[in-house]
């Protein structure tokens, strides 16, 4: 009789065990899900915005008004320098960029000396980057214009 | 010791949640890098359209400017490559691929000219792609390099059509008995268009004839376009029931004729073999200078031909062949009154009483069994009848699987489809008579052209009572006595769908069936007409078949499926038997008049060069009696005719509106020639002035008439025929190629066909001028040319060409202008796609 007392009580705990268990898994699949769901949304929502400043930027750069480069349609190389002096937060400022962003032409020339981008480039971590190219004309060449945005 | 191993399944979870929650707040995602090609088809048309050829820092484009390839360093890339490929030179390729190649796009970019690839960037073709994205620029120029290499083309199309077309016209009557055509030589088609009194057959110079069917009293079309000869033709309208005749119509024949227009015009009479009854008109295009009757005819009985109201010849003989000389002529006939006229003819025989041309209205009243058999009812429902279902109702029947039958609806509706029919001819008239066991004057309908008012009265109708056939008859006819009178065609339409139960003391043979079958036969000896139609199988069709025999009507088997159908058929008999009583013709003539007969006048007129283009317009239809038609400003008039079917009744006034008074201006009045119509010709086709037209649009108004008075509006069948004298040849501009093309045509007769132009092409160009597209490289002299005559040839503008012709009609030079400045357009494409 003693022995089925105990071997009832063994199994109670077992039970009891296995419930908590199961709470606690389920508690982490629900946890790994919500993040899943709300991560995906939140890039994508990250990117929709990357891309709005990359082509808003673009157009900024690629224009004749205002701080613009172009003249007649090219880039223009003292539009272009002056722009290359404003600091990295004017820049950031006037195209409206929050995040960090650079853009290359094939052989941009500063100041006499050919640079290889124009912008902000660290070795910080890059989590997002975006790239939208656009094309225009740069020492009388069709060129290739692209500009990077990252956070 | 072992209720702690109770704790190991929470800790393995505890663990497994660690990580998940390590894995979320410590381990990242890669970095999420998009490449996002923003519109670069448009940058790609701005960029070569903003770098001038000249400026570009290109090897390939400062070796063609160094070799003098490029001349015009002023110009864009794009129109650099638009030239190059305007002249259809390989350097548009070379330098489109230089410059994509130069890009390195990681995207796939193609250049593209009209539609034709030029340079291509990626590896993915176009029909692969998912997603394509373009813009496009027009672009042209002027090649004025005089020392450059470059070519002009400009071409010049020029029509000669081989296919003259004329028009035979019928007049407003031709008969009676065989009627045949003389068409001439070299015809390559006829289209025939008339009102034809009954079915007939056609042939070609006395081949096997063919049969045809058409709807009486409207004009009835076919087109022949086999079993003509290169010699004389003659078409043969011939019928086996009775003699046939035409109430006006036409046929178009086409010729393969070089010949030129003379201004000798031969109105040809169709030949007639039975009984000569011609009422026709022909037209003095100008200025009457000469004139010639000839007449091949065989008659005993003397035979009469008048024009206007002037007989000029009467005899008779077998085989005549008599020629009437201008000299005669002028001497019976003011010709100084007969120029710019339409004058009407008239060929018959003397001393013979016609029954003439004069329709009868039709009083018809419909007599319509209204007894309680023909209640909605249910037949082989059954008991599921009587206790399941209600089988009054058309859906409870169904359900229990019987027949269900309303034939009092059915009858209404057959009534209203024949109100409508016999009321289509505005001057007939339709009463109701419904009967059951008497006929009850709530139920009847007075003789009457109000549509509206009669079909309501048969709207009101309720099916009770027995079945007295005769009262129904009897009381149609003392309507038709009372309400009409013997000029017009009366007649009963009576309808049953059982066995005659009531007698009548009228006719008093003592049994309901044969005082129904009396009843018919004194209303025939009255002069009204008595037509039968027994309604579904429980009618007695033997006493209905006796009631129409003794009525001289016709008689009817019908069902609740088609009784609509036997009411529309007999509304059509009577219109026709109303139609017939005018032609009645004498028995046992047989005389003859030849197609080799005619009337030939000489006028004045100066014919202007060019090729005739004849336009036929839409029926005049619902806007009936007037009718219009445009005049181009880009071609010059040469006639205008309005073709009238007068049916029983004479073409009396035709007008013309008077932009500049605002008044219709008479350009035919018979009443010039005389007050009895009967006795004067009734043109079919009336002539209108050309002082009478102006560019644009014209109005022509139809009268018809049987005397002067009470002139009534012309047919809704009538048309105009009119003729343009267009120029016919068409000049290219001076553009960069001549090659020609496979182009499709459509016609204005609905044909389509397809022809090299020029006759020697072999490229697998493609263009087409048809109602659906019109498409041609304007970059082409030759193409150009023809689009432009093709283009004045379509006078409607409806995209099918008026003239019909053949291949070898369109002569196409091309003359190739070297150093001359031309002008290119084409349109600039550049895809992007992946």
């Amino acid at each position: 009789m003693a022995q089925f007392i105990l071997m009832s009580k063994r199994a109670q705990v077992w039970s009891l065990d296995l419930i908590i268990a199961g709470v606690i898994f389920l508690l982490g699949i629900i946890i790994l899900y919500y993040y899943a769901i709300n991560y995906s949304t939140q890039t994508q929502t990250q990117l929709n915005e990357m891309f709005y400043e990359g082509n808003h930027a673009s157009e900024l750069i690629l224009d004749e008004e205002n701080f613009g480069i172009l003249v007649e349609g090219k880039i223009n190389q003292t539009k272009l320098e002056v722009f290359d002096s404003l600091s990295n937060s004017d820049k950031k400022s006037l195209l409206g960029i929050k995040n960090n962003f650079y853009f290359i032409i094939e052989d941009l020339e500063i100041d006499g000396v050919f640079v290889p981008y124009i912008g902000i480039m660290n070795s910080s971590e890059v989590e997002n980057l975006i790239q939208v190219t656009r094309l225009t004309i740069y020492k009388n060449k069709p060129t290739k214009f692209q500009i990077f945005i990252w956070t | 010791m072992k209720n702690k191993k109770a704790y190991f399944f929470s800790l393995d979870a505890f663990i497994t949640l660690t990580i998940i929650l390590a894995v979320v707040l410590f381990i990242k995602p890669p970095t999420s890098q998009v490449v996002q090609e923003i519109d670069l088809q448009k940058d790609l048309i701005t960029v070569l359209s903003s770098i001038k050829i000249g400026e570009i820092n290109n090897s390939y484009v400062q070796e063609l400017i160094a070799n003098n390839t490029i001349t015009n360093l002023n110009q864009s890339v794009l129109e650099q490559i638009g030239e190059f490929y305007a002249n259809s030179r390989d350097e548009a390729e070379f330098l489109g691929n230089e410059i994509l190649g130069n890009l390195d796009l990681e995207i796939n970019v193609g250049l593209y000219f009209n539609e034709m690839l030029i340079s291509i960037s990626g590896s993915l073709p176009l029909e692969n792609s998912t997603e394509v994205w373009t813009s496009r620029q027009i672009i042209s120029g002027i090649d004025n390099n005089i020392n450059s290499s470059s070519r002009g083309f400009s071409s010049r199309a020029f029509l000669f059509s081989e296919n003259k077309v004329n028009y035979f016209y019928f007049g407003g009557y031709v008969g009676d008995g065989n009627i045949s055509v003389y068409l001439g030589e070299d015809v390559v088609s006829a289209k025939v268009e008339a009102v034809f009194s009954g079915n007939f057959n056609v042939s070609i110079n006395e081949e096997a004839p063919t049969s045809y069917n058409p709807s009486l009293g409207i004009p009835f079309a076919f087109t022949l376009s086999n079993g003509f000869s290169q010699g004389e033709n003659i078409l043969q309208f011939t019928s086996n029931e009775e003699n046939l005749y035409i109430a006006g119509g036409f046929i178009k024949i086409t010729y393969n004729d070089t010949s030129s227009t003379e201004n000798l015009t031969k109105f040809y009479f169709p030949g007639i073999e039975g009984f000569i009854n011609l009422y026709d008109g022909f037209y003095v295009p100008g200025k009457l200078k000469e004139m010639e009757v000839f007449l091949n005819y065989s008659s005993l009985y003397n035979v009469f031909l008048s024009i206007g109201n002037t007989t000029i010849y009467q005899g008779n003989g077998s085989s005549v062949q008599t020629t009437l000389t201008n000299s005669t002529l002028a001497g019976m006939l003011d010709f100084s009154e007969m120029n710019d006229k339409t004058i009407p003819v008239r060929f018959g025989l003397n001393n013979v009483s016609y029954v003439l041309n004069l329709k009868k209205d039709a009083d018809v009243y419909s007599v319509t069994d209204i007894s309680g058999s023909m209640a909605a009812s249910c037949s082989k429902g059954g008991f599921c009848c009587w206790f399941l279902q209600d089988c009054k109702t058309e859906s409870g029947c169904n359900a229990c699987g019987g027949i269900y039958e309303d034939k009092i609806s059915s009858a209404k509706e057959a009534n209203a489809a024949f109100i409508n029919s016999v009321l289509s001819d505005a001057s007939n008239r339709v009463g109701l008579v419904a009967y059951s066991s008497s006929v009850d004057s709530s139920n009847t309908h007075l003789l009457s052209k109000d549509n509206v008012s009669l079909i309501n009265e048969v709207n009101s109708w309720i099916a009770t009572g027995t079945t007295c056939i005769c009262c129904g008859i009897n009381e149609g006819v003392n309507r038709l006595l009372s309400e009409s009178n013997s000029s017009a065609f009366r007649s009963l339409v009576v309808m049953s769908d059982g066995e005659a139960n009531v007698l009548c003391d009228e006719q008093g043979t003592l049994d309901a069936k044969q005082d129904a079958i009396q009843a018919a036969c004194d209303a025939a000896a009255q002069g009204i007409i008595v037509y039968a139609v027994a309604f579904g199988t429980d009618a007695d069709q033997t006493t209905l078949e006796a009631i129409a025999s003794c009525g001289e009507g016709s008689f009817y088997f019908g069902s609740v499926e088609d009784l609509v159908a036997i009411y529309e058929e007999i509304a059509e008999e009577i219109l026709n038997a109303a139609y017939y009583e005018q032609t009645v013709i004498g028995e046992g003539f047989h005389t003859s008049v030849y197609p080799s007969s005619y009337i030939s006048v000489e006028y004045e007129k100066e014919t202007p060069y060019g090729l005739i283009v004849n336009v036929e317009t839409e029926e005049f239809g619902s806007n009936a009696p007037i009718g219009s038609f445009n005049l181009p400003s880009d071609g010059i008039p040469y006639e205008a005719k309005v073709v009238s079917y007068s049916g029983s009744k004479w073409t009396s006034k035709v007008g013309v509106y008077n932009n500049a008074t605002s008044l219709w201006d008479n350009i035919f009045d018979l009443s010039e020639y005389g007050t009895q119509y009967i006795e004067l010709g009734d043109p079919y086709v009336v002539n209108i002035p050309l002082d009478k037209l102006i560019t644009g649009e014209n109005l022509v108004n139809v009268s018809l008439g049987v005397n002067e008075i009470n002139l009534t509006n012309g047919s809704e069948y009538d048309k105009i025929i009119y003729s343009i004298v267009k120029n016919i040849s068409s000049f290219s501009p001076i553009v960069s190629s001549a090659d020609g093309c496979l182009w499709t045509i459509e016609f204005e007769d609905g044909t389509n066909t397809t022809m090299d132009f020029p006759e020697d092409y072999s490229g697998d160009e493609n263009c087409s001028y048809t109602s659906e597209s019109i498409i041609y490289n304007n970059n082409d002299a030759i193409d150009s040319a023809i689009y432009n005559l093709f283009t004045s040839l379509d006078l409607d503008s409806d995209g099918k060409i008026e003239t019909k012709f053949e291949e070898e009609d369109l002569t196409i030079n091309s003359i190739e202008v070297e150093g001359i400045p031309f002008v290119w357009e084409t349109e600039a494409q550049v895809r992007v796609w992946r």
